[in-house]
């Protein structure tokens, strides 16, 4: 065979060795910056089944880009085809070229321009015979009607199923050009080989045959190898600089993320890590409510992580609701939340916050603690409710913050003053010890997921409401009448996604009304969250108006939520009432003296507050 | 002096006295460039009556173009319940977060 080189694999050759030595040092960067603790757990996963398990989600996730496909299949198999597509091109490329030459440590630029050396089996023959050149052409085909694709998603982004697109920088542009025009050339320079050689499969056999009708494609044949290969070189230098440095990272993230690494304000590495690998897809996007409330406004996570990334931290780091919903969509899995709030500095507000709270009547400590929680509080409708949901339970309870001025630290949290809610965590955790409380039951589903999350309260059980009183319904402790109206659920974000508490809400509101109108939707914004204190009422209130059309559109008669902050929000802007679950349980409550046989349980009442616990 | 003063059968208030001089609306000019709803403030006070810290933002916002000290917002949680019940839907949360920030580039020089 003759000699494997020409100079036009040059651009390729220095594009790609550029893109090698970046990728290493990056690696190595990423590990060394890793908190110690998050070091030894890479170290120790590596030679474990999580590898195994890692190599898996990569081909799954950075390949196939199965969690795309299931939300949108369009755009699935766009980037399936191009991620999947290109990377078998590479690989059948390799074992191609192997076979052939019979050398397995050959120089990368041999494989990669391979049809160039080796023309491949004569045109119209190599159409039938399935053999590396049909597979090749195969999968350029596949890459090429993803790009197909791309070019639609780009111009009409609608077809493809997103409301809005990303809007990319010059870098970006630039390189994203250089990634649609490879595929072509390509294409072409196959195509100007087959043709010259009377040889080639399909695709690249027929674009040939076409061409050398036209005209003698052997004059053109080093000119479109050369625009191949720089195209493929000017790309890879780009690559490091632009949003195209995810294709790389990704796979890291996945391992990483496998060994047990999460995101924490020490770790550097994997902050960078996790920046690196967000390839600003912009479904997100998509899935944020403030594109529709805020149109223009850069605040979604792929602006947010790209002005992090470039170094610009403006005031989008409070610009966001931490929702969760770009995170639930992120088809990298990238922990969105984490990252914005770690942006945000602790400025030592509320250092001095004091807290107090009731434990126990003339120091008998109860078995149930009730935290209403600040917000609470501002819809004291839901406080009554829940005494009486409780008294007509027979539990007998405490209610720790009846005069209002107790915290449970996550809102300080979400603005970023860690070491506030710290200490309040230390106040609570002991008070709730010291109760003697086996249960502790929160009205706000704020409360709930930092005391679920963060808070260590060995022996005791904490409840969202919701949940209790679904417990009370189940084991008949209290009894409620149906309503002849139709109910409409809103998932609040921290109790829904955040904790994933979805189904006892919905469990009440059948017990309830006569039909549950939800609609199949990952949960909304109501607009009102303390996660975005950069979030003005006007844009508050375009949220909230979204969400309530959204929900409203089988015509409910009421809605319900298990929030005050949404209730307070939806009431501002709702035409059908607005309650929290505790509301409707306690309006339909069916009182004892409707009970008879009631009575006759009195004595185990204690018992059952006991079990309840 | 005092029996001096006595004959009058009044004194002025020196602690209500406005001092033109001590006033320098730097830092809340820049504040309420960030937060645009403050310029809508009524000094209701509600803000100061629903808070479970203590904090007394109003008065707090009436002096901060004296620059006075801004202590009081160690006992702040920031919960937002000032901002549910505000009557002109000012961002209270970002006030404050603002003013603490912006206090800190400040530093001493103001």
């Amino acid at each position: 065979m003759e000699k494997l080189f020409d100079p036009f694999v040059l651009p390729f050759t220095v594009g790609f060795s550029f893109l090698v030595l970046w990728f290493v040092y990056k690696i190595v960067r990423w590990f060394i910056s890793l908190r110690g603790d998050d070091m030894k757990l890479v170290i120790t996963g590596l030679f474990s089944l999580k590898t195994l398990q890692a190599l898996v989600e990569t081909v799954n996730e950075s390949l196939l880009h199965r969690k795309v496909f299931r939300n949108n299949s369009r755009l699935g198999y766009m980037h399936m085809s191009l991620a999947f597509g290109w990377f078998m091109l590479i690989l059948i490329g390799n074992i191609e070229s192997t076979y052939y030459s019979g050398n397995l440590f050959k120089p990368i630029y041999v494989s990669v321009f391979w049809r160039f050396f080796d023309p491949g089996p004569s045109f119209p023959q190599a159409m039938i015979q399935p053999g590396f050149a049909f597979w090749m052409d195969l999968f350029l085909l596949l890459v090429l009607s993803g790009l197909g694709f791309a070019i639609l998603k780009r111009f009409r982004s609608r077809i493809m199923g997103m409301k809005r697109t990303m809007r990319h920088e010059p870098a970006d542009r630039l390189a994203l050009a250089a990634l649609w025009m490879i595929f072509p050339a390509r294409l072409v320079a196959e195509s100007m080989t087959c043709g010259a050689n009377g040889t080639g499969s399909f695709l690249t056999g027929s674009l040939g045959y076409l061409f050398s009708r036209f005209f003698d494609p052997s004059s053109s044949i080093l000119p479109s190898w050369w625009i191949y290969s720089f195209l493929l070189g000017f790309f890879f230098v780009l690559l490091p600089f632009t949003r195209y440095a995810h294709i790389p990272s990704e796979p890291v993230l996945i391992f990483f993320r496998k060994y047990g690494v999460r995101l924490s304000p020490g770790s550097a590495g994997y902050t960078d890590l996790s920046l690196t690998a967000c390839s600003s897809c912009g479904i997100c996007i998509n899935a944020c409510q403030l594109a529709e409330a805020a149109p223009g406004r850069p605040v979604q996570s792929s602006y947010f992580v790209r002005s992090v990334r470039k170094n610009r931290v403006p005031d989008l780091q409070y610009e966001c609701l931490i929702c969760g919903r770009c995170e639930a969509a992120c088809p990298v899995g990238l922990e969105l939340m984490p990252m914005r709030q770690n942006t945000r500095p602790d400025l030592g507000i509320g250092s001095r916050a004091t807290i107090t709270g009731k434990l126990g009547r003339n120091g008998h400590p109860r078995r149930i603690l009730y935290f209403a929680g600040c917000m609470t509080h501002l819809s004291p409708g839901i406080i009554r409710s829940m005494s009486s949901i409780f008294n007509q339970a027979g539990a007998i309870w405490e209610f720790y913050d009846a005069d209002g001025q107790a915290c449970c630290g996550r809102p300080l949290k979400l603005a970023g003053q860690v070491d506030a809610a710290r200490n309040i965590r230390g106040k609570l955790e002991n008070d709730f010890s010291k109760s003697g409380a086996d249960l502790l039951v929160t009205s706000c589903p704020i409360c709930y997921r930092i005391f679920n999350e963060e808070y260590n309260l060995p022996g005791i059980r904490v409840l969202h409401h919701s949940q209790y009183i679904r417990d009370l319904l189940e084991w008949n402790r209290i009894k409620v009448e149906s309503s002849i109206q139709n109910a409409v659920y809103h998932s609040p974000c921290e109790l829904g996604r955040g904790s994933g508490i979805e189904s006892e809400p919905r469990e009440i509101i059948k017990a309830l009304y006569k039909a549950d109108l939800t609609p199949d939707i990952e949960g909304l914004c109501c607009g009102g969250s303390l996660g975005g204190p950069g979030i003005d009422l006007a844009t508050r209130r375009a949220v909230a108006r979204g969400a309530v059309e959204e929900l409203t559109h089988g015509d409910p008669d009421v809605l319900i939520t298990a929030c005050p902050l949404c209730k307070k929000t939806f009431s501002a802007i709702s035409r059908i009432p607005v309650l929290d679950i505790s509301e409707a349980t306690a309006g339909q409550l069916i009182k004892p003296n409707a009970l008879p046989e009631r009575k006759k349980q009195q004595g185990n009442h204690h018992k059952q507050a006991v079990a309840v616990g | 002096m005092d029996a001096v003063k006595s004959k009058f059968g009044f004194e002025i208030n020196q602690g209500r006295h406005i001092d033109m001089d001590r006033i320098d609306t730097r830092l809340a000019d820049e504040i309420s460039a960030h937060v645009r709803s403050w310029k809508a403030c009524l000094n209701c006070g509600s803000c100061s009556a629903t808070c479970p810290g203590g904090v007394g933002l109003r008065s707090l916002l009436l002096k901060l173009s004296t620059l006075g000290e801004l202590t009081t917002l160690d006992t702040c949680l920031l919960c937002g319940k000032c901002f549910l019940v505000c009557p002109r839907g000012i961002s209270t949360r970002y006030l404050i977060i603002q003013i603490i920030k912006k206090r800190r580039e400040y530093g001493k020089a103001v």
